[in-house]
Order: C-alpha cells, then sequence, then structure tokens
C-alpha cells in the first residue's frame, strides 16, 4: 500500500516539478492588488458596455468596464469544436491512471466540465512530451501554416513572430469584451503589468496564463536530525551556514557540505540574495536605480559579496568538488540520496524529489526549508521576483470564434476560485496532484499554494504538535491528509511549520523585489542575449573557482558585457521601460 | 537499320532495370533536391509564422554578419578544426594499427572475441555515454581517477579542464569509433592475394617486412578513400559528443560550431543564421573533398567515379 502511494507521488511529483520548472515568467513592479479587488470596485458597472481600452490602458489600469460578471459565463447556442497545441505528456503515468479509472485526459472532468456549461468541444491537435519538443512541433505548425486554433507559445519572441506575421489575433478588445471579473482578478492578481509580457506593437496578441509568483522564490533546506545530533541550531545567517556545511563534513562520512552546480543562478539564487543581490531564476531581472533607470540584476556590484562567500566556501572545500561541471539537479541529488550532503538552496518543489529518496537516505533523515538565511547581520533578505506567467495563450487566425478561449477562461477560473467552485474535485484528485492542469487552458490565482499552508499554519498548535482538524478547508485539508499518510514532500512543501511556504508566508509580499521589466526582448537581446549570459556564466564561475581576483575580474566582465551588446540592450530596455511609463 | 533495332532491343531489355531505379531516383529527388529550397533562408530574415514560402525578405549576407561578430567565433572555429583534424588522423592511425595486429593474431578465438569486444561502444549512443564518461572521470570518485590517485598523482579534471578537455574528447571519440573502423581495413587486408606473402617469405621476408611492403600498399586504396571521405568531415567535430561532455567551464577549448549554432540559433528559432552556418560548413566540406579526390586521381590515379 505505502509504495503504490509512493509510486503514484513520484510520478506526480514529476509532472509538478516539471510544471514548475518551465513556467515562464514575466514581471510586475507595483504593489499588488488583492485578487478581485478591481473586480470589487467596478461590480455596479457589469454589463454596460462601456469603451474598450487600448492594451497600453489595460496595462496601466487593467480592465474596469467588465461585461461578465463574476459567476457569469457564457454558453453557446451551437456547439462549438476548439483544437488546442500545448506541450503535455498524454503518456504521463498520473494521466494514464486517470484514464485506466475512465478519465482519459482528452475527455475528463474538465472537458466534459465545458461541454456542459460552454457547449464548447475540445481536441488536442498538437500535443508534446517535452517543451523543447514542443517548440520544435510549433515552429514546424507555423511554417506549414497548420496551427491549431488555440495554442501555448512558451517564448515571447515567438509571439513577436506570430504577430508580426499576422496569423494571430489581436485580442486587446476581444479580452476586454469577455473576459468575467473573476478572471480579470486571477490573471490581475500580482499587478496588471502582467499585460504587458503578451503585447506586441502596443497591442495584446497572447494572454498570459497566471502562475503564483512563489514559485521564483529559493529556500535553504537543511536535514533536522543532523543538526539535533550535532546541537546546532537553524541556519540565520550566511556564517551559519558555513559553519553547518563544516560541522557536517567534519561529522560525516564523505559529506560534501553545501550542494552548488554550475546553474547556479537557477537554483541558488538565495546566495547571491543574502548579500543583496537581485538577480533572478529566470535570469531577466531588471532593477530600479537612484536615477530612475532600469540596469541588469547580474552586473550590478551587490553580486560581488556574493561570489566572494562562494569563493571562501570552495576554497574551504565545502561546496561539492565536481560543481563546474554539472549542472542538473538530478546530477546532485544522487548526494543527497546516499546522505552525503545535508545542506542546499533549492525551489520548493525539491520536496517531491526529497520524498522520492527515502528508500536510500537513513531512515530518520529529516529534512526542514528554513528561511533564507542573510549574509549582511541586521539586513533582511529581499526576494528577485516574477510575475509569473506559465506560458501564453495564442488564437489563430483561422479560429472564427476567437472569444471562445477566454469564455473558457472564464469557466475555469469559476470552477476553481469563483463563488460556486469545485476546488477539491478540480484542482487535484488522488490519482493525479497536478488535475487543475489536465485542461486546455489554465490560470492561478497567485495564492493558491499559500493558502493551503496559512490554513494549516492557523490550526496548527506547535507547542504540543496537534492540529484542529475541524478548522482546515479545502487544499489545507486535503494537503494535512496526504501528511499523515506520510508523504512527506507535503510536510516539506506546505506544512504548518518549518515549511518552505511557511517561509513564504512571512515575507510573501512585502519582501518581494518586482522585476521592472516584462515586455518581449528587444531586437540586441535577440541576437546577443544568450552569448552575453554565457559571458557572465564563465567569469562567475572563474571567480567563485579562484582563478581571477573578484575586483578586478568583475570590472573586467562588466566591461566585456557591455561592449558584447550590454550597453545596447540597458539603452533599448529603458527606452521600453519609459515608453511603457508614460 | 541494323543498328537501330539493336539499340531499341537493348532499350526494351533494360527498362525494367531503369524501372527499379526509379522509385529510389524520386525519393532521392523529393528528400534530397527539393528540401534544398530551404537553403533560401540562409540569405532571408526569416520569419517562421510567415511560412517556407512566405514573404521573407531578403537579407543579402546579414545572417554571416552576424554569425562572424558573434564573440569567440575564432575560438569556436580553431576548437573545431583543431578537434575534428584529431580525431581524424589519431583515429585512423589507431584503426589501421588494431586491424594490422589482429591480423598477426594467430589464436582465432581471442581475434574474434577482441574485435566483438572493441566493436561493441560503436552502438552506444553519447547520450549514454556521455553519462557514463562523466560518472567514470569523475575528480572526486571516477574509477580513472581513483587509480591516478592510487599511484600517488593528484587527480585530474578530464572534463573540467581547459587543457585536457579536448584530449578527452578525441580519446574518448576514438576509444567509442577504432573497433568499428578497423573492421573496413580487416576487410582490405583479407583481399590482398595470399600468394604475395608466400613470394616474400621465400624471398626471405619476415612479418615486419611482409606488412610494409605486402600489406600497408595492398590497403593503401582504402586508406586514401577513408581519408578522401574524411576531409568532409574536418568542421563536423562531433555535436552529439561534445553537447554531452561539455559544461560552461570548458567552453573556452570544447565550443565546437555545431554546438554554438545550437545555443544561438535553435534554442533561440533563429533559423537564418543556423541554416547560414549549415551552408557554409558544406560548401567548404565539398572544396575540401574535391581538392582530395583531384589530388587522389593526379597523383595515385585512383577513382571514385
Amino acid at each position: 500500500m505505502k509504495r503504490k502511494g509512493l509510486a503514484l507521488f513520484l510520478c506526480s511529483a514529476m509532472a509538478l516539478i516539471s510544471l514548475s520548472g518551465c513556467s515562464q515568467t514575466g514581471s510586475s513592479q507595483a504593489g499588488i492588488p488583492a485578487v478581485g479587488q478591481e473586480a470589487g470596485s467596478t461590480s455596479t458597472e457589469t454589463n454596460t458596455s462601456g469603451t474598450v481600452r487600448t492594451a497600453q490602458e489595460l496595462y496601466e489600469n487593467g480592465i474596469q468596464n467588465y461585461q461578465y460578471a463574476a459567476g457569469e459565463v457564457k454558453k453557446y447556442e451551437e456547439p462549438l469544436t476548439l483544437t488546442f497545441g500545448r506541450n503535455i505528456d498524454l503518456n504521463a503515468e498520473n494521466w494514464l491512471q486517470m484514464a485506466e479509472q475512465g478519465e482519459p485526459i482528452e475527455n475528463n472532468r474538465w472537458i466534459k466540465y465545458y461541454k456542459d456549461t460552454l457547449n464548447i468541444d475540445c481536441e488536442y491537435s498538437l500535443a508534446n512530451a517535452s517543451l523543447a519538443d514542443y517548440n520544435q512541433e510549433l515552429l514546424l505548425a507555423m511554417t506549414s501554416g497548420t496551427l491549431p486554433d488555440v495554442f501555448h507559445v512558451f517564448d515571447q519572441s515567438m509571439i513577436s513572430q506570430l504577430a508580426e506575421a499576422g496569423v494571430i489575433w489581436d485580442m486587446t478588445e476581444i479580452y476586454q469584451q469577455n473576459a468575467n471579473e473573476t478572471l480579470g482578478g486571477i490573471i490581475e492578481g500580482e499587478g496588471t503589468e502582467i499585460y504587458s509580457t503578451g503585447m506586441y506593437d502596443g497591442k495584446l496578441y497572447a494572454i498570459p496564463q497566471k502562475m503564483p509568483s512563489t514559485n521564483s522564490y529559493n529556500h535553504l533546506w537543511v536535514r533536522r536530525d543532523w543538526l539535533n545530533e550535532l546541537n546546532l541550531d537553524k541556519p540565520e545567517t550566511m556564517d551559519d551556514v558555513k559553519a553547518i556545511a563544516q560541522a557536517f563534513t567534519e561529522n560525516y562520512a564523505n559529506n560534501v557540505g553545501l550542494l552548488f552546480s554550475n546553474s547556479y543562478m537557477y537554483e541558488y539564487q538565495g546566495i547571491f540574495w543574502a548579500f543583496g543581490g537581485k538577480e533572478n531564476k529566470d535570469r531577466n531581472q531588471w532593477v530600479l536605480q537612484e536615477d530612475g533607470t532600469l540596469a541588469y540584476s547580474e552586473i550590478l556590484p551587490e553580486m560581488k559579496e556574493g561570489l566572494r562567500w562562494l569563493n571562501s566556501m570552495y576554497e574551504a572545500g565545502l561546496i561539492n568538488p565536481e560543481w563546474a561541471t554539472m549542472d542538473t539537479w538530478t546530477a546532485l541529488a544522487d548526494y543527497v540520496a546516499t546522505n552525503r550532503c545535508g545542506i542546499f538552496f533549492g525551489p520548493h518543489w525539491y520536496g517531491f524529489s526529497l520524498q522520492s529518496y527515502e528508500d536510500t537516505m537513513d531512515a530518520d533523515a529529516d529534512w526542514i526549508a528554513v528561511g533564507l538565511p542573510t549574509g549582511i547581520p541586521g539586513q533582511e533578505v529581499l526576494i528577485p521576483s516574477n510575475n509569473t506567467v506559465d506560458g501564453w495563450i495564442c488564437v489563430s487566425k483561422n479560429n472564427e470564434n476567437p472569444e471562445a478561449v477566454i469564455h473558457m477562461l472564464n469557466a475555469y477560473v469559476e470552477q476553481l476560485f469563483g463563488e460556486n467552485n469545485n476546488f477539491s474535485e478540480f484542482f487535484a484528485c488522488d490519482l493525479d496532484s497536478s488535475l487543475w492542469k489536465a485542461t486546455p487552458v489554465w490560470s492561478l490565482s497567485a495564492t493558491v499554494d499559500l493558502e493551503p499552508c496559512e490554513n494549516m499554519a492557523e490550526n496548527y498548535d506547535a507547542s504540543t504538535g496537534t492540529m484542529n482538524e475541524a478548522g482546515l478547508k479545502g487544499a489545507g485539508a486535503t494537503y494535512w491528509q496526504y501528511i499523515k499518510d506520510g508523504l512527506s514532500a507535503y510536510q516539506y512543501m506546505f506544512g504548518p511549520a518549518d515549511s518552505c511556504f511557511s517561509f513564504v508566508a512571512k515575507t510573501y509580499p512585502q519582501d518581494l523585489l518586482w522585476n521592472q521589466y516584462l515586455g518581449a526582448p528587444t531586437k540586441t537581446q535577440n541576437e546577443r542575449w544568450s552569448s552575453m549570459t554565457e559571458l557572465i556564466d564563465s567569469y562567475y564561475l572563474k571567480m567563485i573557482n579562484g582563478e581571477i581576483d573578484i575586483n578586478t575580474g568583475f570590472d573586467q566582465m562588466v566591461k566585456e558585457w557591455n561592449t558584447l551588446g550590454g550597453t545596447q540592450v540597458t539603452a533599448e530596455i529603458n527606452e521600453e521601460y519609459a515608453k511603457y511609463r508614460e | 537499320m541494323k543498328k537501330k533495332r539493336k539499340k531499341n532491343s537493348q532499350w526494351k531489355r533494360e527498362l525494367p532495370l531503369h524501372l527499379m531505379i526509379l522509385p529510389s531516383a524520386i525519393m532521392v529527388f523529393i528528400f534530397s533536391y527539393i528540401p534544398l529550397y530551404g537553403l533560401t533562408i540562409a540569405f532571408k530574415k526569416f520569419n517562421p509564422a510567415k511560412g517556407l514560402f512566405g514573404e521573407n525578405p531578403w537579407c543579402g549576407l546579414d545572417n554571416y554578419a552576424y554569425i562572424f561578430s558573434l564573440p569567440n567565433i575564432g575560438r569556436v572555429f580553431s576548437n573545431t578544426l583543431l578537434i575534428a583534424v584529431a580525431k581524424i588522423i589519431f583515429g585512423m592511425i589507431i584503426a589501421i594499427a588494431v586491424a594490422l595486429l589482429l591480423n598477426e593474431c594467430r589464436c582465432r578465438f581471442l581475434k574474434r572475441n577482441v574485435q566483438t569486444l572493441i566493436y561493441f561502444p560503436y552502438f552506444i549512443s553519447w547520450i549514454i555515454l556521455g553519462g557514463i564518461m562523466t560518472d567514470i572521470l569523475s575528480p572526486s570518485d571516477g574509477i580513472i581517477n581513483q587509480l591516478i590517485s592510487f599511484w600517488g598523482a593528484d587527480p585530474v579534471y578530464f572534463l573540467g579542464d581547459n587543457r585536457i578537455f579536448p584530449g578527452t574528447l578525441v580519446v574518448s571519440d576514438i576509444w567509442r569509433n577504432f573497433g568499428y573502423n578497423s573492421i573496413v581495413y580487416l576487410a582490405a587486408i583479407t583481399s590482398i592475394d595470399p600468394s604475395l606473402y608466400e613470394a616474400a617469405a621465400i624471398d626471405g621476408a619476415g612479418r615486419w617486412k611482409q606488412t610494409l611492403h605486402i600489406t600497408l600498399p595492398g590497403m593503401s586504396t582504402i586508406i586514401i578513400l577513408m581519408c578522401i571521405l574524411s576531409l568532409g568531415n574536418v568542421l563536423n567535430a562531433g555535436f552529439d559528443q561534445v553537447y554531452n561532455l561539455y559544461s560552461v567551464q570548458v567552453y573556452e577549448s570544447g565550443d565546437i560550431i555545431d554546438t554554438l549554432v545550437y545555443r544561438i540559433g535553435l534554442q533561440q528559432a533563429q533559423f537564418g543564421p543556423s541554416t547560414a552556418v549549415g551552408l557554409l560548413k558544406s560548401v567548404i566540406s565539398f572544396i575540401l573533398i574535391s581538392f582530395a579526390y583531384l589530388f587522389a586521381w593526379k597523383k595515385y590515379d585512383y577513382r571514385v567515379f
């Protein structure tokens, strides 16, 4: 029984990891209006056919004249069939299991729900397992002119290409005339700037699928059983982290200390954040300077302290020696699985990974996620973040009902977050923890991961370790059941205390530092960005392993980065930024 | 009159043969000649959304200008040449030597088993070998470095040291391919007339003299052919191998044209520049092969056609 449960969760873990990994991000600069706040303020005006705003106004203030109120969905009188393209692994184990239970992905509860409420039939005409394959296939469909009616795009420059070629609908008006208040509230949940991620030439061509920005968090994972054994406290500063790594290497056989790899920007941002670094895993984080212009986070001097700390760790032999040629978590996870590492930085979905190594880890291995430590005593850690998007929805010009997909989104958010929602039935079920993604379109509330954790924390008595189960509701109750069933991933990620989201609850949203530029890549970025990123990578690498001096090396890197196109890109970004700001 | 009839009957007789070749000729036309149209992308500002036959504006040599304006492009070209040439030369020498040695081996059992064993790695893809290599070459717990430290030397960072990485590439490529390549040479050796050896033995030539004066000259046509064929690969340093073994750390010594084009081109859907490089590589390979063929024809009177 236990083994079956484990297998089940391994596969859902895979699904979740892949989904979290591929979420694309835009960004936001303003504060975050509460979900539905804007909707509430205009509820009296619903159904008055007010003027439609330009994409620029949409970006500044969001939808204001809703023509469909919250809870309102439009049912088509004649049945309508839409074809969809999305990256989806039709052979993923959780979906195969669902199919065995009579719910194949092509005809599951979501598809039936769209049919019943909207009279829309959905078909997947383009589906591929991996994002890279999907992109290739989409490019082929683009070149051969066989695009599906509605399809997902995961690359902003592709939106520009499609819009320039005139093969997708300008959604500016269609979106505003058909979105209902609930949908607007979800998509604008972390700021209306999100619209500029789907804009080209001042028009909204692609609808962003909102994801919680809490995905861009980084967490520090520590083995509590080892801390207790060695009488160590939970780390609060980067010096503590170093001391713990030192203690672990000295006291446990073959221990490597802190895990690290050359994809440091993706999984270890916490190290740089501790010293005031402002980069993000999406590697396109732009920071507002005192003079009002934007600068690229990875060339700012704040990064130096993080590099220095890493260099000292490397010299002291406290990080895995082959980090320079390791680039994936899979390569590193072996250290964790075989009890050779007890402390590392990583995103929250590594919790699934930790659970999957239970068989090889010590029986009493007990992981906790602690709040990000600071490198400068007394200074709070800021979390550079993006207004996260999981791909964009584009509608092909061949589709005569471009508004239909907006109605599907309306129906989707009503089912999960509306007043009369069926969240517990449609978000996840025991066979499939990513049921919410088993639909052609989706969009999640910014707090969907945070709420269950907060709900559990409110009902949890830390001193006795007891839970007031009567107070649990929705996902909180489901996750608590999972935790009681021994699925440690849910404890690691969403548990009431010492979990990833208990740290998020303390810091979200006030400690977030929003990315200031979220538009499509500029011309020079399209041509040069990958070379420019590689330059930074190779310099960082040499500074960390001590091949070049950090002070002179960093200046040299900035200089070379600027000549390579940095000056040009910064100018272009600032020009775009000024345009949006007007 | 008579002649004409003869020609006619010959045509009739050969007609089935022509018909038999027709399907393959059509296939070659469809799959090898029609796609040549795609080469125009190399000179266009290509937007995939407009379609292959859409109105993509011509841009002259802009794509080439872009490729050659990339930083490190010179280094990438020299890496490619160095790695590819080293693979060709050393790979060939070792394959020939192994063929000669196997030929001298008297024990059939040993010969056959060795042949199978060295042939085997050729069938493992670089994706899998990449993982195996990373493991056995690891400086901390890889088996090779454990041997090295057992003998008292410092561990070597085969996949992370810029001075050693190209060597690692060449050696691992040879290790994978020499068994397969030596088979061609073994076949060439078996086709040598045994009476030549008998005559040489009567004249008092030992094994070494026989190898030098009979076996090697007997293999020379095949060796020249393999040389000519491999010249086409001077700009192919082996994408799948390098891509599975390299990392940011060794871009300096291991980045080759194909991996660079992959990173800037395919990952960002820039079809124009990647087609441009592909075309450039083909043109250079074509010129090199032509020269080598001409040389072999004039100098050794060796002809393929």
